[in-house]
């Protein structure tokens, strides 16, 4: 077994040793939701109910002077050690949390620049309706993340999921864009203008400069990438009529 | 552009109808199968217990659904190192790890040795599906069908990104002597 298989299986075994001396804790959440200020709220409307109220109509259940003991409801006990407390639901994270929108090039026509920015917009706010209103379906095949079809479906499960793509996609956005022609349809505008080179070593430096600081992917991402022999990364499409045609990655 | 029927992000597993397993059950089961594969692809200790959290929340959010997949388990780890490999993520982690002098107080784990830190520190280096085939490969001992269905990808695929990897962890890690 050579060294690097070694060094692998011992260091895999020392992680798996040390992990199993965690204890299963109570799963909770740093933010409370909606759902959770719901939770809150009726809770709050109970302790009404049962205290407030009854003092009020001058009922006997509470002396004055003694507090009222709240009522629990006890978690669910798992084995003897461990106790799971579930708040269901999160808050949706957004991966768009957080980014800066992008400066749009003003050479873009009106109609591209207007779906770019409603995009970028959407996006922002992991809108996957709004998003939806913007995607360009006409009964053909939906390229829209993804070659098998999905469409916004996909970009709202991947959010769902913990890996969204919509930081990616309002990132696009800030780097060049090109024009692809296309025969018998309408000119492409396409981020980043990387993808328009058929050869990765055609690719200026100046657009590969634009791949590294994108800050989707990193450089062993773009050396496996440009193994492959062009940028096929995500890259966002729309036409000259403002129709948003893609955001996909892969061949 | 090609037309083709391949998705990026196939789903990995099948509703089966079975009896589905109790989430407690399965939390308690599976927790530190997840915590041993979230420290290896996280600097931070206790990022990687949050992470871990997390992706058991997901998976109660869903437990309808998930439960009766035929690997909930494959679910929770695909969730788990899509999470963990998430830009956002890595900065946080890294930021928490650099204001932080010492270990790492909000972390219940020990400290990984420093030959294991190396490792670790290289494999995170590598691309991010090469680095999510070492993990669930060696860390999480999964199968290579079970680690294609965990990435989205055939075994081939899988094959061909931990042979890449150990390739290039062989020129990155070359100088340690076996003790």
């Amino acid at each position: 077994m050579d060294s690097t298989e070694t060094r692998l299986r011992r260091a895999a075994a020392e992680t798996r040793e040390v992990a199993s001396r965690a204890v299963p804790p109570s799963l909770r959440q740093e933010t409370m939701g909606r759902p959770g200020l719901l939770v809150l709220a009726t809770a709050f409307a109970a302790v009404l109910l049962v205290f407030a109220i009854p003092a009020l109509l001058g009922g006997q259940d509470t002396p004055l002077g003694e507090s009222p003991q709240p009522t629990q409801t006890p978690p669910a006990t798992i084995g003897a050690e461990t106790t799971i407390t579930m708040i269901d639901d999160t808050p949706q994270q957004c991966s768009a949390e957080g980014t800066s929108e992008p400066q749009l090039s003003s050479d873009l026509p009106v109609e591209v620049a207007s779906t770019a920015q409603a995009i970028i917009g959407a996006a922002s706010s992991c809108s996957f309706d709004g998003l939806a209103g913007i995607a360009f379906t006409d009964g053909t095949p939906d390229l829209i993340t993804s070659f098998g079809g999905g469409g916004i479906d996909n970009l709202a499960r991947w959010e769902e999921e913990g890996y969204g793509e919509m930081d990616t996609l309002i990132r696009l956005f800030g780097t060049s864009h090109a024009v692809t022609d296309v025969e018998d349809g309408p000119d492409i505008y396409v981020w980043p203008a990387a993808f328009a080179y058929d050869r990765w070593e055609d690719i200026p430096p100046e657009y590969l400069t634009e791949l590294m600081d994108l800050g989707v992917y990193s450089e062993g991402e773009l050396d496996e990438i440009a193994r492959f022999g062009s940028y096929a990364g995500w890259r966002v499409g729309i036409d000259e009529y403002g129709n948003w045609l893609f955001f996909v990655a892969g061949d | 552009m090609t037309d083709s029927t391949t998705t990026r992000r196939p789903a990995i597993a099948i509703e089966t109808g079975t009896h589905p397993i109790a989430f407690e059950t399965f939390y308690r089961r599976e927790y530190q199968h997840v915590v041993a594969m979230a420290r290896a692809l996280l600097r931070d200790a206790s990022a990687a217990e949050d992470l871990a959290q997390e992706s058991f929340l997901a998976a109660h959010r869903h437990w309808d659904r998930v439960s009766r997949y035929d690997a909930p388990h494959a679910w929770v780890r695909r969730v788990m190192i899509n999470r963990a490999t998430s830009r956002r993520r890595r900065l946080g982690a890294e930021m928490r790890a650099l204001a932080r002098a010492g270990p790492d107080p909000d972390s219940t784990l020990p400290d990984l040795s420093a030959a294991t830190t190396e490792v670790w520190e290289e494999v995170r280096r590598l691309s991010r599906r090469q680095r999510q085939a070492v993990v669930l490969h060696y860390v999480g001992q999964l199968s290579m069908n079970e680690i294609g269905e965990a990435m989205g990808c055939s075994t081939g695929a899988v094959k061909s990104h931990l042979h890449r990897a150990r390739e290039t962890l062989g020129q990155r890690l070359s100088d340690w002597k076996e003790g």
